[in-house]
């Protein structure tokens, strides 16, 4: 995985195979928009049919901390990309360690959701809009799953000294990520918590 | 073109976050406030408070995109790629909101009496 030559790689190759690489990672968020635009497009359905019958059963304040807690994630990881493209190590390594912890904050409140909604006897099947609920939430939280371990693998990364200000693709490419998770909710939180 | 070897200032994240973080207070105090009434449109129901809630979270995702993605000077190929697939997104939202404004009665029978069954 580590790349030992890099450093005698001509400057126009980083940039062309960086290019590539955002390509590659812009495809595939693509296809990621497809995948919640069918679970939201029947979310829009179900709720058309029912504007006015589905009262919120959820904690609006909860839902507004993961906001504030996943936008401040997504400034930690704006800075680690900015940080590693500088090749200030240990800069990135902290604003990496903060990103993950802020996820890991974000699965916490998300658990304490969960477990509440449980111990109230309220699970997917309970009502059409909790299906949605836990379908949309918890295919969101998969991916905040999936951030999570390739943060941890690019700390380590990081620390061992893998990236410089010429090699830092998969610290920039899992940013790309990171921000679409972060996007996603915040399309999340209205349309499950407030509207 | 692309930001391979851009070292730009760290400035316009803190004012994107800043931004975040007061639409975010801006969507949660709408959730509290009849917006079709304040607007004068009565009648319209929660299909205002919906609208203002998903502009408020449409300048969001521009910004996030925009300055953390850094759509602002990516490739013309990953904007045509960000640009289709929201073209799709909101080919397939309109087709489905069309269903509820023309087809309406039969489309919320069909999806009510879903709803209904459990």
């Amino acid at each position: 995985m580590s790349d030992e030559h890099h450093a005698t790689l001509s400057p126009s190759f980083h940039a062309e195979r960086r290019d590539l690489r955002a390509m590659g990672m812009w495809l595939f968020l693509g296809s990621e928009v497809m995948f919640f635009t069918a679970f939201f497009g029947a979310y829009i359905v179900v709720r058309s049919a029912s504007v006015e019958s589905i009262v919120h059963p959820l904690d609006k304040v909860l839902g507004a901390l993961n906001t504030v807690v996943l936008i401040t994630s997504s400034l930690t990881m704006a800075l680690a990309v900015a940080w590693s493209k500088r090749g200030e190590r240990a800069k990135t390594g902290w604003a990496l360690l903060a990103t993950l912890a802020l996820a890991g904050v974000f699965l916490v409140v998300k658990g304490f959701e969960y477990a509440h909604h449980f111990q109230e006897g309220v699970f997917p099947r309970s009502d059409i809009f909790h299906g949605f609920y836990f379908l949309l939430t918890g295919f969101h939280g998969v991916h905040v799953i999936g951030g999570m371990i390739s943060l941890a693998i690019l700390w380590v990364r990081n620390r061992r000294g893998d990236f410089d200000e010429h090699y830092n693709d998969p610290i920039e490419m899992t940013g790309l990520y990171w921000h679409f998770v972060d996007l996603v909710w915040i399309f999340l939180f209205p349309a499950l918590y407030l509207l | 073109m692309s930001t391979s070897t851009a070292s730009h200032s760290l400035k316009p994240y803190f004012l994107v976050f800043s931004a975040l973080l007061g639409l975010t207070v801006l969507t949660v105090a709408l959730s509290y406030v009849d917006v079709g009434r304040a607007l004068g449109l009565s009648g319209s129901g929660r299909a205002a408070n919906i609208v203002a809630g998903l502009v408020v979270a449409l300048i969001k995702a521009s910004l996030v995109v925009w300055i953390f993605m850094h759509q602002d000077h990516e490739e013309g190929i990953n904007r045509f790629i960000l640009g289709f697939s929201v073209a799709l997104l909101t080919l397939a939202f309109l087709a489905l909101s069309a269903d509820f404004l023309w087809l309406g009665t039969y489309v919320k029978a069909a999806a009510g009496a879903l709803v209904a069954g459990r």
